[in-house]
């Protein structure tokens, strides 16, 4: 499993290192703006920093893009099928692709936040202080963030599912991404049909309930993701 | 002794047939070869026993287990097609084989490759269509398996690649082994094959032993192959 995760991360490096290089510039950017203005960083501490968030933005987006288009590039070309072409199990590398998916993006998260907790820092010490003194003493911010993450997965499982139905039973059609979006609404209904007044409730008992039960869904969702791939998919 | 058991083999796509009714049992130690016109069924019939394409009816079994994902451990497929990303360097896809088949040698890659002249790392998107064909038969020569699989090995390959990989398949015939090759080129691929299967529209129309064709009939695989198929 780690191995095909390792090749899931090498084979995206392309994007990372992109994203890296534009953060960088721009830390560089506000750091030559921050001493060469005129007007000082007591005047106008906020300087650059409505771009740096901007272009955080824009690199969740392109994440997202990147990491839905790859998955479907790698269904659907012919150079992609190396990975399906192992004798591991379809569960086991829809896993690793999902796995590799949240490991970047959580990557990507915790180094822009960190990129932002540092500016942040620089021009308001007392704040930041304050900040991590709520992180060490308010679990539930840490809580949330996980809940969080964890419904980043199952979106993304969603995504993968209707991907893979798409590809095992509809290839023959024509506007296949059209096709997915559709595929994708009718998997979130029936879930939703299934599911959704049950984690309702039990959203209501508490945060690391309806964790787990999100994480449950999502295991079914790989599980038939895999199950597809391994007895009813051509590649 | 069998190996490989093919039953009824029905593959179809909508009205369109691929395979029809195949029904086959592969020997240990022969070198098959699979010959029939475009279309005729040949890459599917690989794939579906690499288990890459689902069969619509019909079973298959490799040594009495049922062909899935964990059959590949005892198959090494040369597809024709490109399956490699084309970011990715040689040496990528090298380390990306040693760690997902068992029985791969990375030494023998390495072997592989310096023979057929082909760099580690430059990136697949550089390769050219020969070049791509030698890094994907290195892959499967690499692997140390029962039944072996190539489709179309000797396709956009200059000739000294042909004549090693030729001698490299040669060299690897033992009688624990099973080889089955797809090819258009009849004339370069005689001297290889033991026993040839003739495909049409899916199904197997003729089954022939070379060696006795020879002894018995003294005719080219290529004259057969134009009796077969009526041109």
């Amino acid at each position: 499993m780690f191995n095909l995760i390792q090749f899931e991360i090498i084979k995206r490096k392309r994007l990372f290192i992109i994203l890296g290089t534009i953060f960088l510039l721009l830390q560089i950017y506000r750091i030559y703006s921050i001493y060469t203005s005129n007007s000082s960083i007591t005047n106008n501490p906020f300087i650059g920093l409505q771009l740096h968030f901007l272009i955080f933005f824009i690199s969740y987006i392109a994440f997202l893009y990147s990491s839905i288009s790859n998955f479907f590039k790698d269904m659907n070309s012919t150079d992609r099928t190396m990975v399906f072409m192992t004798p591991n199990s379809g569960f086991k590398i829809i896993s690793s692709k999902f796995l590799a998916t949240l490991i970047l993006g959580l990557c990507l998260f915790l180094f822009t936040f960190l990129l932002s907790f540092a500016n942040f820092y620089y021009i308001s010490p007392q704040e930041g202080m304050k900040f991590i003194y709520h992180l060490q003493n308010d679990l539930t911010i840490i809580r949330r963030i996980f809940l969080g993450i964890v419904t980043l997965g199952s979106f993304f499982a969603l995504v993968f599912l209707s991907i893979v139905i798409t590809k095992t039973f509809l290839s023959k059609l024509k506007f296949k991404t059209l096709i997915v979006i559709i595929v994708m609404f009718i998997l979130s209904k029936i879930f939703n049909l299934i599911f959704w007044d049950n984690l309702n409730e039990i959203s209501s008992i508490g945060t690391t309930i309806s964790t787990i039960s999100i994480i449950l869904i999502t295991t079914v969702m790989l599980w038939i993701s895999g199950w597809l791939i391994d007895n009813k998919t051509d590649f | 002794m069998k190996n490989l058991i093919i039953n009824n083999l029905t593959k179809g796509y909508f009205k369109k047939k691929a395979l029809n009714n195949f029904s086959y049992s592969f020997k240990k130690g022969i070198v098959y070869g699979l010959i029939g016109p475009n279309g005729s069924g040949k890459t599917t019939l690989m794939k579906t026993i690499y288990g890459l394409v689902k069969p619509t009816k019909g079973s298959l079994s490799f040594n009495n287990n049922k062909i899935s994902f964990k059959t590949r451990k005892n198959i090494a497929f040369m597809p024709t097609e490109d399956i490699f990303i084309p970011s990715l360097t040689a040496l990528d896809i090298l380390k990306f084989y040693n760690n997902n088949f068992e029985d791969f040698s990375l030494e023998k890659a390495y072997q592989i490759l310096e023979n057929m002249k082909l760099s580690l790392d430059e990136k697949i998107e550089t390769f050219s269509t020969g070049m791509k064909m030698r890094l994907k038969v290195t892959l499967c020569l690499a692997r140390n398996v029962e039944f072996y699989m190539f489709d179309e090995p000797l396709n956009g390959i200059d000739i000294i690649s042909k004549d090693l990989i030729k001698n490299t398949i040669i060299s690897m015939t033992t009688k624990d082994n099973t080889i089955l090759i797809s090819s258009h080129a009849l004339n370069e691929m005689e001297l290889i094959l033991e026993q040839v299967l003739f495909l049409n529209e899916g199904s197997l129309i003729r089954d022939i032993n070379l060696e006795e064709l020879r002894d018995t009939e003294n005719k080219s695989l290529e004259s057969v192959y134009w009796e077969v198929y009526n041109v």
